[in-house]
């Protein structure tokens, strides 16, 4: 990077707290663009939140330093602004390719991705506190002693005795070096290890971890920095021929963030059963009119559902581990599974216990045509309490779904087929489909999730007879 | 209520309404309040400012809890109070020294009779009662004011303070910004009083609830009371009802725990909009005052930019220089070794130490 006298770059700093990187969403402004102080000129999504970030700088853009979807480090350049003139004086000594230079043991990069994901995990964690990083740090700190990372370049050569060192700071700088504070002579008094015996240490180093980091830069995808591509997270891993490394994008990582914990969390145990909805198809095909093409399928189910919630309260609920109790809801937010544009979301249709089955209609209509697009309020993406996931569209007949935590069930509809089956001791063809129910046992037992899902099924099978009780 | 959300003086008003001049200054504060606030959430996003929880929307209440007191008097602020410490003539820069991270935390409290600003909820509370029975003690005249949260009305400083303040008569008046959020937490989750002025009367003082967002009424309540308490008739605690527009901090997501509408709603009773609405209905003010109290507001923010984005280099002796009068042991060692550390580098004055020495 030249930051020549004119230019001066703005370093994506952390934005939350103890942040350590964000994904830049979309750039408000374009290479050649006029900026002024505070303008807002790029948005970025960290684990917290999305943020408008502000130009410390006035002038013309000269470069943008990563595409939108990027992932950047915090401490990396954003954007560069030319002929400015107001604002802060840019630092050259923090430019970006002497930070890299100390940087680059495994050891610490796992650590930061480590941090990452403890980052991602504690997002609803908002506090005024200002300890976060340090926190998350010190806890590193002490890492067992076999896991240290051991120095690529200086062996080992004392024993087991513990290190003369006093300052934090020194084994941090030994630790980004990738050291072993116990392969490097102290001069400290009382056989010390201080800060330049470090650094002293990393100079004769510096040759081998030189060398890594042009090879680094020259994998990186041909930008100009390639500290600000997603390269910089990605490029200190080997590229593998026959591979292709794709970064997962923040949507994915939240809901395998959410999927993951579902799975490791939650016993769930699957109950399925086959059911006859050639009574409920031909209500279906009986209420339409030419002016009204009536209820949906999916509106008749999310009725009965509701109505079976009802009556098994336990599965409209979630677990409060820490005290042990089973808090059920008053209200039934009903999930529903939509196939986004970016990947699967899970809405709720808000209060759906106080819904006819022609209101439930005009709120599935409208809630999975506006996540389809990503347009679901936030509120409607987090509040529901049970799910309800139809399948059938991608010709499927089962699956063993999983309970979107932190609810506890989750009911599935497969493709309705024709079938041949045995009514009245007669082989005929019949509208059929199958329910997969998939419950955490910890809430109740596979009777009463076998209850629940029969109340459903017989309602598909007989929905007259339903109708009349709700 | 003395002025409605349209800016018109309700039935109350027109017998309560401060004189024209008090509110003129007070609608410059508040200008310069929310200036300060949107220039400080800027240089938070530029990484210059470790954190702000901005006090944008409740700049009514910050400005009165200024204009309100004496020069003799005491302010002791929260966290989120910074644009009352600037409305008390605090340097903006200084007053952003702990949301920045500067060693020393701030500026000299004694300048402006401004105490620090506290993150701990209500532990300012106590401070606060003590500074004003002490002065009390004393045979001075000083009225302490204390600002804190609904969030902090939960916390034991809280009923501590009240309590202490009661009993001994101390010239305090608590002033609650129910904002009705503590971080994410509803004021439904935080009490089942009817409402936080309320908690007045189990310590035997008058509570009083105002409107929050009206400048007006806010000079006309504090500044009964503390002229109350000037007269020794001891503390009072009053609830300005307002709301935090923005996010807790900018680590804080507030879509998770409250609807926009709800937002739409607050933000409908802009404390700015709604005084600007009144004084120019009533001929005080006119574009030309306007505009001048626009550029004053521009010149705080410069200000602000500037002393935030000029870099302070610390000098590490001052880690040692004010912890204690006479230096312990320990210290003088500790100095000593920071000293060899440092003249280790002084062969190589590198960058890698410097920027050490900023850490």
């Amino acid at each position: 990077m030249t930051a020549t006298a004119t230019e001066q770059t703005f370093l994506l700093p952390d934005l939350g707290e103890g942040l350590t990187e964000a994904e830049v969403v979309r750039w408000l402004v374009a290479e050649g663009d006029a900026v002024a102080v505070d303008q807002p000129v790029v948005e970025v999504e960290t684990a917290k939140s999305v943020v408008e970030v502000p130009s410390p700088y006035a002038g013309r853009v000269a470069a943008l330093h990563a595409a939108e979807g990027d992932l950047l480090e915090v401490g990396k350049p954003l954007i560069t602004v030319s002929a400015g003139g107001v604002g802060p004086e840019s630092d050259p000594e923090s430019d970006p390719p002497l930070e890299l230079e100390g940087k680059g043991g495994s050891g610490d990069k796992q650590a930061a991705e480590a941090y990452r994901e403890e980052e991602r995990a504690g997002s609803g964690n908002v506090l005024i506190g200002y300890g976060t990083s340090e926190h998350a740090g010190s806890g590193r700190r002490r890492r067992p002693r076999g896991s240290r990372p051991t120095s690529p370049v200086v062996a080992a050569t004392a024993g087991d005795r513990p290190v003369k060192v006093i300052s934090p700071i020194v084994r941090r700088l030994a630790r980004e070096a990738g050291l072993d504070l116990r392969a490097i002579a102290a001069s400290g008094a009382g056989g010390v290890v201080t800060r330049s015996d470090v650094r002293s240490a990393i100079e004769h180093a510096a040759p081998a971890s030189h060398r890594g980091a042009v090879a680094r830069g020259a994998v990186a995808r041909g930008a100009a920095a390639p500290s600000a591509s997603p390269g910089a997270v990605a490029s200190s891993v080997p590229d593998v021929p026959g591979e292709r490394r794709i970064p997962l994008s923040g949507f994915q990582r939240t809901a395998a963030k959410v999927l993951s914990r579902s799975r490791s969390e939650i016993p769930e145990a699957t109950v399925w059963v086959d059911v006859d909805a050639t009574a409920l198809w031909d209500l279906r095909e009986a209420s339409r009119t030419p002016a009204d093409t009536g209820p949906g399928l999916l509106a008749h189910l999310a009725r009965f559902v509701v109505a079976s919630l009802k009556e098994y309260p336990v599965l409209n609920a979630r677990l409060d581990v820490e005290r042990d109790e089973i808090v059920e809801f008053d209200r039934i937010n009903l999930g529903i599974a939509v196939q986004g544009e970016q990947g699967l979301v899970v809405p709720a249709v808000l209060g759906a216990d106080e819904m006819t089955t022609v209101e439930l209609d005009a709120a599935l209509r409208d809630l999975v045509a506006r996540a389809r697009v990503g347009k679901a309020t936030s509120e409607e993406l987090t509040a529901g309490t049970f799910t309800l996931n139809s399948y059938g569209g991608f010709r499927v007949d089962g699956s063993a779904a999983i309970i979107n935590h932190p609810q506890v069930a989750i009911l599935g509809f497969g493709r309705i087929i024709d079938r041949p089956w045995v009514v009245d001791g007669e082989i005929v063809p019949r509208k059929i489909t199958q329910m997969s129910f998939v419950f955490d046992h910890r809430v109740c037992d596979g009777g009463t999730a076998a209850g629940f899902m029969r109340s459903v099924a017989d309602a598909i099978e007989n929905p007259l007879a339903a109708i009349v009780r709700l | 209520m003395l002025l409605a959300p349209d800016g018109r003086p309700t039935a109350a008003g027109t017998a309560h309404l401060p004189p024209g001049e008090e509110l003129l200054r007070g609608l410059a504060g508040m200008v310069a309040a929310r200036r300060f606030n949107d220039q400080a959430g800027a240089l938070v996003r530029q990484g210059r400012l470790a954190v702000y929880p901005s006090s944008h929307g409740q700049e009514a209440c910050q400005v009165a809890a200024a204009q309100v007191l004496d020069g003799g008097d005491w302010l002791f602020p929260t966290y989120r109070d910074t644009a009352a410490a600037v409305a008390r003539g605090v340097d903006p820069v200084e007053v952003l020294g702990l949301l920045k991270g500067d060693w020393h935390s701030g500026y000299d409290p004694y300048e402006r009779r401004v105490a620090p600003l506290t993150t701990p909820l209500a532990t300012q509370l106590p401070h606060a009662v003590g500074v004003a029975h002490a002065a009390r003690l004393r045979g001075e005249s000083t009225v302490v004011l204390a600002l804190c949260g609904d969030g902090a009305t939960s916390e034991g400083d809280f009923h501590e303070a009240l309590n202490f303040a009661a009993v001994f008569r101390a010239p305090v008046v608590f002033f609650v910004q129910n904002n009705q959020y503590a971080i994410s937490v509803p004021l439904a989750r935080q009490t089942v009083a009817p409402s936080l002025a309320h908690k007045g009367v189990g310590y035997g003082i008058p509570g009083e609830q105002v409107d929050g967002n009206d400048l007006a009424a806010l000079l006309d309540v504090l500044s009964g009371a503390v002229a109350r308490a000037r007269a020794g008739e001891g503390p009072q605690l009053v609830e300005g009802r307002t709301y935090r527009i923005q996010a807790h901090t900018n680590a804080d997501d507030a879509t998770r725990y409250r609807p926009d509408d709800e937002v739409a709603a607050w933000v409908a009773k802009d404390p700015l909009v709604r005084l600007e609405a009144y004084l120019r209905a009533e001929g005080i003010l006119d574009d030309a005052r306007a505009a001048a109290f626009a550029d004053a507001a521009e010149q705080v923010a410069r200000r602000t930019r500037d002393g935030i984005n000029h870099d302070v280099v610390p000098d590490p002796d001052d880690l040692f220089r004010y912890v204690y009068a006479e230096p312990t042991p320990q210290l003088v060692e500790q100095l000593a070794l920071v000293h060899d550390e440092l003249g280790r580098d002084e062969s190589s004055q590198d960058e890698p130490s410097r920027a050490e020495a900023h850490r």
